[in-house]
């Protein structure tokens, strides 16, 4: 015999199934509203797309700064976009770490401002900043500091990814703004600006709260701005770009024209040969590892080594036990049972609605008819009698009075449920009294 | 699958380098003591595997059934397993022949060795706890390794494949038997009355015998004795060869229970006795059970073979919760008895079951044939429609209920009685004599 298809697995597993598929569609959405860094338009100063950035790139013109357009980090190091200029990166994680490193390197005028790095840029970059903590969405929030830009653009809507403390010594922290989403910090020579949330960039978001008024304000504190405007992972720096030769305080060219190097211009001189491999491994540092292992849990040393053997023998022993239990001699068996119900059932169940409908009346005439046809019986009565004469029958043969007779057998409906039992009780009394006086009051008619 | 012994090796292995580092104290160093905890674990893992590849495959072994088919109520049997190895190791386990509860199996489990190609007998002793068909569910076998590490067992698939069907038919209990010497002895005295009566109704002719002094005149044969020259007289028997057909009404009303039991095996008790008193009277019984459909009938039967007839066709029914169909009843009845018939109709006095079913088609079956309604009735009932001096208002609502289901009960009776119907009202203890009383009764007075 075949059996029938059981469904009951699917109450186990529909519910997590709809909250797993809730959560799925949710992080689908979620990852496809996400501005895509791939893409060319984003944050580059002449897209007008929603995810671009020319109205900032307005805004800072009509500040009256130059913005001098960029396709890599390398063109940073440039010698005529150095000295009092702010540089702005807007895809930190494709910037090679090794540039990150050696922005730290330019001169004291030079600003940097870094579109929410995440924490992992930030470590090969070697920016002390410990840890992040990243948001769905961004959120506004008040400055909350002194930092000019920020004061001058009140609450923005800049708190996304928010930036742990500075950890190192030597390199200070300016400025501390929108609950951590904004930290200014002196890095070598250089100020660095870590925003966040790249909203108040955007075209789309540049309107809201004081976003446009931030933005501006961060990328305007120089007179030239180096809008590094890259799309696709950088590939390592060659040694001839390395800064160290130039010097970190070599004059400024600022007075040169706004370059506006459109397009991944490699610079002058890149493709000569030699040595192609950097100086340092751009592998993320080794230091954490060590600092791990000095901190291992000092409980491990707190017992004996063969403890933690015996411990994990018992464990499999008693695995073991449980799966020499787990399988029994066949399965259960069933007992295919008859259906039976209990007889008095329904009697039971109609007294019951009785109660509930308070049927005290239709109750007390049901047990008056039963036992007047009962009495009847013992006593002869035709049926149709007249009810004075079986009072007078009835009050003959019990013996009670005739008045007494007649309300116990025609009285007045019951008020509540305690008289209805007094008056059954009288009932049965005097159905009684009749049954057991009978052959006295035959014998008296005799 | 593993026993419980690889545990306690384990265990035992703990205990072990337990005590060795307790022992060495630093002198040994965690990985030594992690490199015997791993070979320890391997080779009790070799060795488990090594053991379930020395234990006999269950699959290899044939299964067969001897012994008892049925049982009454109440007695005890035995049914043999057959276990024939055919695998060419020896099968060393467990059986566990599993039936359904009520067969009350016993052992459940039992250990058997069986060497290749030899058989042995596993005795299930079997004491039922309910009628019907009680069948046998499934073989499952427990084949050991030799060192009792690992064993091999059925899936439940495959013992189910190779479980021999068995099935145990359990005869109802037939508690009124003891009865029956009384009933019997009663169906002799009148036997004998009816011989001293003489010719009246409800007698047949019997023989033509001498005539002795003392012998009533008036049953002289003058053609007979003109015949043969001498004065013979003629001499009566009851009537003989009567039709009796009992029917069981397996409806949702034969469900109800009534005591211990529900109403349908009182009134199998019930038309088991009658149908024993009614065979000796030299009556045909047939039996039918009826709910929707025509679930049992027995028709024809040799007096010799019809108890155990009516029990093998009683034993398998259960209640159904239906209406009964008293139309088909009725039908069946007509159809099945061309002559005039006694039919009791086993069932409740319920007027929604009769009222509708019943009463519509009373009239054409009790034209044709004699309708006894034999009801079991719930002491419980009566006991509930008292009401009891020191009774709270619950106890009163239900005695009015239970006057309102007498009275419409009474109503029935009365209405059945109209029709021509004798009606048999019993409690559940002495129903079974009741219906046996009524049927001496309507023997004895010829109105068969």
């Amino acid at each position: 015999m075949k059996k029938p298809r059981s469904w009951r697995w699917l109450r186990l597993a529909v519910p997590p199934a709809t909250v797993l598929l809730v959560l799925l569609t949710g992080l689908v959405l979620f990852e496809l509203e996400q501005p895509d860094e791939d893409d060319p338009a984003y944050l580059s100063p002449a897209s007008t797309a929603a995810i671009g950035a020319s109205t900032l790139a307005d805004g800072v013109r009509a500040a009256g700064v130059k913005i001098a357009r960029v396709g890599g980090t390398a063109d940073a190091f440039l010698p005529e976009n150095r000295g009092d200029v702010t540089i702005l990166l807007t895809t930190p994680q494709f910037v090679h770490p090794e540039y990150l490193r050696r922005l730290a390197l330019l001169s004291s005028a030079t600003r940097v401002v870094v579109v929410e790095p995440s924490r992992e840029t930030l470590l090969r970059g070697q920016v002390p900043i410990e840890g992040t903590d990243r948001a769905l969405a961004s959120g506004v929030s008040a400055p909350g500091c002194d930092y000019r830009p920020a004061t001058d653009a009140g609450r923005a809507g800049v708190r996304r990814t928010r930036y742990g403390p500075v950890n190192q010594a030597g390199e200070a922290q300016l400025a501390r703004c929108y609950d951590d989403s904004l930290v200014v910090l002196s890095r070598g020579w250089t100020t660095m600006a870590v925003v966040g949330s790249a909203d108040p960039f955007r075209n789309d978001r540049i309107g809201e709260f004081g976003n446009a008024k931030l933005a501006v304000g961060l990328l305007t504190e120089r007179p030239l701005l180096v809008w590094v405007d890259l799309h696709h992972r950088e590939a390592p720096p060659k040694p001839e770009e390395n800064p160290y030769q130039g010097g970190p305080t070599r004059q400024p060219t600022s007075t040169a024209g706004p370059t506006q190097t459109a397009g991944p211009d490699r610079p002058s001189g890149t493709p000569s040969g030699g040595r192609t491999t950097p100086q340092r491994p751009s592998a993320p540092p080794q230091t954490p590892s060590p600092q791990q292992s000095e901190r291992q849990n000092p409980l491990w040393h707190a017992f004996p080594a063969w403890t933690y053997v015996v411990a994990v023998l018992l464990a499999v022993a008693f695995l073991l036990y449980a799966l020499a239990r787990a399988r029994r001699m066949g399965g259960p068996v069933v007992e295919p049972l008859p259906v039976v119900v209990r007889a008095g059932e329904t009697v039971t169940g109609r007294g019951r609605l009785y109660q509930r409908a308070r049927a005290r009346e239709e109750s007390l005439t049901t047990l008056r008819s039963a036992a007047l046809s009962r009495m009847a019986r013992l006593l002869r009565l035709e049926p149709g009698t007249h009810r004075e004469t079986i009072v007078t029958a009835v009050a003959a043969s019990s013996g009670w009075p005739q008045h007494t007779v007649r309300d116990t057998l025609f009285g007045a409906p019951p008020e509540d449920d305690g008289s209805l039992v007094i008056a059954a009780i009288q009932l049965e009394a005097l159905v009684e009294a009749v049954t057991t006086e009978q052959p006295d009051a035959e014998g008296a008619r005799r | 699958m593993i026993t419980w012994r690889p545990a306690a090796i384990v265990a035992a292995g703990t205990v072990l380098l337990a005590l060795i580092g307790i022992v060495l104290g630093d002198t040994v160093s965690g990985g030594w003591l992690w490199l015997g905890a791993a070979i320890l674990v391997t080779a009790v893992a070799i060795l488990c595997a090594v053991d379930v590849l020395g234990a006999a495959p269950p699959r290899a072994m044939t299964l067969s059934r001897t012994g008892h088919q049925s049982l009454w109520l109440g007695d005890t049997g035995s049914v043999e397993l057959v276990v024939r190895n055919g695998s060419d190791r020896p099968f060393i386990g467990r059986v566990r022949d599993a039936w359904v509860p009520s067969a009350g199996a016993y052992p459940t489990e039992q250990e058997v060795r069986v060497d290749p190609g030899r058989a042995v007998r596993v005795t299930t002793t079997l004491t039922p706890t309910r009628r019907g068909d009680r069948p046998a569910v499934r073989v499952t076998l427990r084949a050991y390794g030799p060192l009792r590490l690992a064993y091999r067992q059925t899936t439940r698939r495959a013992a189910e494949a190779m479980t021999p069907p068995w099935r145990l038919r359990v005869y109802p209990a037939f508690a009124s038997r003891r009865i029956l010497p009384e009933k019997v002895a009663r169906l002799r005295i009148l036997d004998g009355s009816v011989v001293t009566r003489g010719r009246g109704q409800g007698t047949e002719f019997d023989t033509l015998r001498e005539y002795v002094i003392g012998d009533d005149v008036r049953s002289i044969d003058w053609r007979g004795s003109a015949r043969r020259s001498d004065v013979v007289v003629r001499t009566w028997r009851p009537e003989r060869d009567r039709r009796l057909v009992c029917v069981l009404d397996t409806g949702r009303t034969s469900a109800a229970r009534i005591g211990d039991e529900p109403r349908l095996d009182a009134a199998m008790d019930a038309a088991l006795l009658l149908a024993s008193v009614a065979a000796r009277a030299d009556d045909r019984v047939d039996l039918l059970a009826v709910d929707t459909t025509v679930r049992a009938s027995v028709t024809n039967v040799d007096k010799r073979t019809l108890l155990w007839r009516l029990v093998t066709a009683m034993a398998p029914l259960e209640p159904a919760l239906v209406e009964t169909d008293f139309g088909l009843v009725a039908g069946e009845v007509l159809r099945r008895e061309r002559k005039r018939a006694l039919v009791v109709l086993f069932t409740a006095l319920e007027p929604g079951a009769l009222g509708d079913g019943l009463l519509p088609v009373l009239p054409q079956l009790a034209a044709k044939h004699k309708i006894v309604v034999a009801a079991v009735h719930d002491p419980a009932l009566s006991r509930l429609a008292q009401v009891r001096p020191d009774a709270g208002p619950d106890e009163v609502y239900a005695a009015a209920s239970a006057q309102r289901t007498l009275a419409e009960r009474e109503r029935v009776a009365a209405a059945l009685r109209h029709h021509g119907v004798e009606v048999v009202d019993a409690p559940a203890d002495v129903f079974a004599s009741r219906v046996t009383d009524h049927y001496l009764a309507l023997k004895s007075t010829g109105r068969l």
